[in-house]
């Protein structure tokens, strides 16, 4: 389990440095655009769209990390006032069924995404990019959360 | 099934996921599965879904997002802050409760350079903090103006949660944050003319001390090296957005390039704080942007159930005046506001609200000024408000109670402003009618 355990540390951590280099991506390439259009009249038609599918990419592939280090927002007006062992079983419960719901997104995601890749279908914009290639964020990221929110749920 | 049965099943089903503690993105999404497949039936429903989380989150209009709370993160862990804060103490001169208008004066500032209320109230307490209590302020003319002025951080342009609030209610993301600098100026004025109301009226508050006295040069030198190359920044966020030169995303993108290009200058910027300002905007943009992917369906299933127009046929059909609709939706965001955090609170009423305000003919922008007011309250207000444990994870050894009492004050400021707001729509609105 361990080693498992590790295997899914480093995939959760590897994806989040994808979003995060995306993030920098953007910093640098949308005024590099703006400039290009304003000053040489040549927009680089393509940043726009990649910046579009990394507004999916980045919350996807950070979803499980930042779930790892309890980063998603949680009100806990009612649940901080339960005492220490009904807390930790109530969260335990929700961990495992927020798992269940990412399995199920990630189940129809896969099924969307392959549907997708089967008929060859593209997203009409200036790259022409096929459009499972952005999708299998979606099967990706809540994939990876349902194991994470799995294992917050089974940790004794 | 009734459209106020369906509503209430919906709304229901929603509050207790939350109130056991699921994380809101996700709390999101299980009532948009279960809507799917209630109302959808099934399969189709479902993918429906996955075609809405995509549609949700790919679009150009969201990318401020992460690049103003990068903006925010950079002034957080470079030294940009500290110097401009030394700079601005050789400036004031001698006057009634200096250290807390201090506070004010650099919280407006460091607000118009940063997208991020946490980073602004932390950075804020870790500046001035300390000496505020060693010269022996009163609690709400430390902690409360601290806490009032990282507020600010949420109003006054780049503002990440202006950008969400304008995407849930479709309104022009450029007019908001626009229309969102008087009021934060305003509100930065009375909070400035209560702290020297406060010290005035009792010295013992806000106790004087000796300043040992700048030189014009030194001042100069201050002004010119490390407050002025900020209005640069500032400019190129809220200027160009102003000249319609560039749309708000590029505006960001313009500021973020400032910001890292004055922490080079400055020779600020080592890798290990680039690292770590770009692991705190992935944090808390995933966060922010995970929930608007799984959230963005909700309002769709509550248009599909044909609840939000079975709410709005009823509310209309009481034939009040616009402005008691306006009120009445603000007590609401005001109740909610002290219990839930913003971005869940305006994925649960704007669907609802919004449609209201067009039927009604109320000034979209003003609205979104006025709702956006309050859901700074919403900060301060006991017993949640998320910068009261900001500052209290700021201020260790502070009672919470103590923390409470400290923001009242500018509660009270915030809440009038809104009432100033809802009498003189004008306010909100004075800027945002010259945006090209």
């Amino acid at each position: 389990m361990e080693v498992l355990y590790r295997a899914l540390d480093r995939l959760e951590d590897a994806l989040a440095f994808a979003a995060a280099a995306m993030i920098v991506f953007t910093v640098v390439f949308v005024p590099i655009d703006v400039g290009s259009r304003y000053f040489f009249g040549a927009p680089i038609t393509w940043v726009y769209e990649v910046t579009e599918y990394i507004l999916l990419m980045v919350p996807c592939l950070g979803m499980a990390w930042l779930a790892r280090r309890d980063g998603h927002v949680v009100i806990d007006v009612l649940t901080s006032r339960l005492d220490e062992r009904r807390r930790r079983r109530l969260e335990r419960a929700v961990a495992l069924f927020v798992a269940l719901s990412c399995a199920f997104v990630a189940w129809w995601g896969g099924v969307v995404t392959l549907e997708s890749f089967k008929a060859g279908a593209i997203i009409e914009n200036v790259l022409q990019t096929p459009q499972w290639i952005v999708y299998v964020a979606i099967p990706l990221g809540f994939g990876l959360s349902a194991l994470e929110f799995a294992r917050k749920g089974l940790r004794p | 099934m009734e459209w106020w049965l369906v509503l209430a099943v919906i709304f229901a089903s929603l509050i207790v996921l939350l109130a056991v503690g699921v994380p809101v993105a996700f709390a999101f999404l299980i009532v948009n599965i279960a809507g799917a497949a209630i109302l959808q039936g099934g399969a189709g429903g479902f993918q429906q879904l996955i075609h809405s989380i995509f549609g949700s989150v790919t679009s150009f209009s969201l990318l401020p997002i992460p690049l103003f709370v990068l903006m925010g993160e950079i002034l957080w862990q470079t030294n940009i802050a500290a110097r401009a804060l030394s700079a601005l103490d050789k400036l004031l001169g001698r006057v009634p409760g200096r250290l807390s208008l201090l506070t004010v004066l650099s919280g407006t500032i460091f607000a118009a350079l940063s997208g991020s209320t946490i980073a602004n109230t932390a950075m804020l307490g870790s500046l001035l903090l300390p000496d505020l209590k060693k010269r022996g302020y009163a609690d709400d003319l430390s902690m409360g103006a601290i806490m009032a002025s990282g507020a600010l951080a949420m109003l006054i342009p780049p503002s990440a949660l202006a950008v969400i609030f304008a995407v849930i209610a479709k309104i022009s993301i450029g007019k908001v944050l626009i229309a969102l600098i008087a009021p934060g100026l305003l509100l930065a004025a009375i909070y400035a003319l209560y702290i020297i109301w406060r010290a005035m009226r009792d010295p013992t508050a806000a106790p004087a001390y000796q300043v040992t006295p700048a030189t014009f040069r030194e001042q100069m030198v201050g002004l010119l090296l490390y407050v002025a190359p900020l209005s640069f920044i500032v400019f190129m966020v809220i200027g160009v957005m102003f000249l319609g030169v560039a749309t708000p995303t590029e505006a960001a993108a313009f500021g973020c390039i400032g910001s890292i290009g004055l922490a080079t200058a400055y020779r600020d910027l080592t890798w290990v704080r680039f690292r770590d300002s770009i692991e705190g905007t992935l944090r808390i943009s995933a966060m922010m942007l995970a929930i608007m992917a799984c959230a963005i369906g909700f309002s769709q299933l509550l248009a599909y159930s044909g609840g939000s127009r079975g709410l709005l046929d009823y509310v209309l059909s009481f034939d009040a005046s616009p402005v008691v609709f306006f009120i009445l939706m603000q007590l609401i965001l005001l109740v909610l506001g002290c219990f839930m955090e913003q971005i869940a609170i305006m994925l649960i009423t704007l669907p609802i609200f919004m449609p209201i305000v067009k039927a009604m003919g109320i000034d979209p922008i003003w609205f979104a000024v006025v709702c956006l007011i309050n859901m700074e309250v919403a900060l301060l207000t006991p017993p949640f408000g998320l910068l009261l444990f900001v500052m209290k994870g700021a201020a260790p050894r502070v009672k919470m109670h103590e923390v409470y009492l400290a923001a009242a004050p500018f509660v009270l400021i915030d809440i009038l402003v809104i009432g100033l707001l809802i009498a003189f729509p004008g306010v909100a609105t004075v800027f945002a009618g010259l945006v090209r």
